[in-house]
């Protein structure tokens, strides 16, 4: 402001107008930005577009001590008919460094091809790297489909 | 202020600042009188805002048929302000018909197409032709029942116009509406639109600009326009937030091609158009309707006069009149035949 010749008082008032300006000009950037922002924060049922309960098949094409895996994109994972009848949806990436975990069916555990963690159908570490257990789904059965619910 | 010079030194230093002001210049209408200037800041801050909403709405919509709907119920229901950015989307679109609209009345007033102004005024009627195909290829993309069946009514309307129906099947392969459909509406609408209404702008600023208009814009912006440029964009931000909130579209049930609404209307700026066909039945009021474009693009060529300027009173007047009461009356026709 010191190119300006003009009297005092009038470079007070036009500073004072021009950071009026740029203060109501900022607020409202910051308005704009914020709710950009917030919008473009993923929602929560993005991945599943409304749709929580994923459906894997009928009930009666699927035997007893089968496993089958879902290669769903967001979360890919087994579903496993033990030899008990009950059915168990596990997530098919290893808790260390996302590989896709095999299904050994002699043991009965989900194994690792990476590193050779393995889990138990709890979806617990037996061996291995993995610092976490598996994230287990909820299953159910309904008019002879299963379906498991990702949400 | 908070060391602004610095940075913009730092920049200049760089990259020279005037080369980039002067291809701003060359995108401003040229403003002759403040009546102009206004109507032609509006437009643009308008613009800018189908843009930035558009461009937002683009980063969670699909386009294909179900995920349409799925993704545009997400952006409305799911996301935080997503309802606000798609209805400003929409009246934007509205806004923007009309301000497109008078802008060529004022063309038509002032007699900018008078004297080598034949590109001035058919790159205008294009921007007003163009808004309106953008909110009509934009109105099929949520995929509800209104988008579908609005835009069978409306494509029964292309259909009805010689060689434009011929040519816009061409372009979005067929007049049914299949998936192929939805996403040639989604690149023409996101893509093709954008672009040639930016080029029409560039095109008739420098048609304006050749013609002698728009002399005065070399003085340096300062202050001033900042701040007038900041009100207009505040007050046009109001009205869009305003109408959005208050009228909403509605968003219905996802599209059935087997169930028809009985309450499906056409985009209003369609109603003169429908109200034609509907009095002279589909074929007669086809030709007219073709007519009617082909005159309003090419009359300029029958203009004689070498210096632009506006047209005799009585002519003015006349014609104003006419075209007025012709939206007004075909358009109320339109409306109550169910437009």
């Amino acid at each position: 402001m010191t190119r300006n010749t003009s009297p005092p008082e009038q470079i007070k008032r036009r500073s004072f107008l021009q950071r009026l300006l740029q203060l109501v000009m900022s607020l409202w950037g910051v308005g704009i930005i914020g709710v950009i922002t917030a919008y473009l924060r993923p929602p929560r049922t993005l991945p599943l577009m409304g749709v929580t309960d994923f459906r894997v098949g009928p009930l009666d094409q699927f035997k007893k001590g089968e496993a089958r895996f879902i290669p769903h994109a967001r979360h890919p994972f087994w579903v496993i008919r033990t030899e008990r009848d009950q059915l168990i949806a596990l997530s098919a990436v290893c808790t260390h460094l996302r590989c896709i975990l095999r299904w050994d069916a002699d043991r009965g555990e989900l194994v690792c091809p990476c590193h050779g963690g393995t889990f138990d159908l709890n979806g617990n570490v037996l061996i291995g790297p993995p610092p976490r257990p598996l994230r287990t789904f909820e299953t159910h059965v309904r008019g002879g489909v299963i379906y498991v619910r990702l949400a | 202020m908070f060391g602004w010079r610095k940075w913009i030194d730092w920049v200049d230093h760089r990259l020279d600042r005037r080369a980039i002001t002067a291809l701003i210049r060359g995108f401003g209408l040229p403003a002759t009188d403040r009546r102009s200037a206004v109507l032609g800041m509006l437009i643009i801050i308008l613009l800018i805002m189908q843009i930035v909403t558009g461009l937002l709405l683009a980063f969670y919509y699909h386009p294909a048929p179900r995920a349409a709907y799925a993704s545009t119920l997400l952006i409305i229901r799911d996301t935080h302000f997503g309802w606000y950015i798609h209805q400003m989307h929409v009246w934007g679109s509205h806004l923007l018909i009309v301000l497109f609209a008078v802008h060529v009345l004022g063309l038509f007033v002032y007699g900018a197409y008078r004297g080598r102004g034949e590109i001035v005024w058919i790159t205008g009627v294009g921007l007003v032709l163009l808004s309106m195909q953008g909110a009509l290829t934009g109105n099929l993309l949520p995929w509800d029942q209104q988008a579908y069946w609005s835009t069978v009514r409306t494509l029964e309307i292309i259909r009805a116009i010689p060689l434009w129906g011929t040519v816009l099947s061409f372009l979005v392969g067929g007049l049914a509406i299949t998936p192929a459909l939805l996403i040639r509406f989604y690149v023409v609408h996101t893509i093709f639109i954008p672009f040639l209404l930016w080029a029409c702008i560039y095109l008739h600023a420098a048609a304006l600009r050749r013609l002698g208009y728009g002399a005065r814009t070399d003085t340096p912006y300062g202050t001033m326009p900042a701040l007038q440029a900041l009100i207009r964009g505040l007050l046009v931000f109001g009205i869009v937030l305003t109408l959005g909130t208050l009228f909403p579209t509605r968003f219905i049930e996802e599209a059935d091609p087997f169930t028809t609404p009985s309450d499906i209307r056409l985009p209003w700026f369609l109603w003169p158009a429908y109200g034609v066909l509907e009095t002279l039945t589909h074929r007669i009021g086809g030709w007219v309707l073709f007519l009617v474009l082909l005159v309003l693009l090419l009359f300029p060529f029958a203009d004689r006069t070498r210096q632009p300027q506006p047209p005799g009173k009585s002519v003015t007047w006349g014609v104003l009149g006419a075209v007025v009461i012709a939206l007004i009356t075909f358009g109320y026709i339109g409306y109550i035949r169910g437009g």
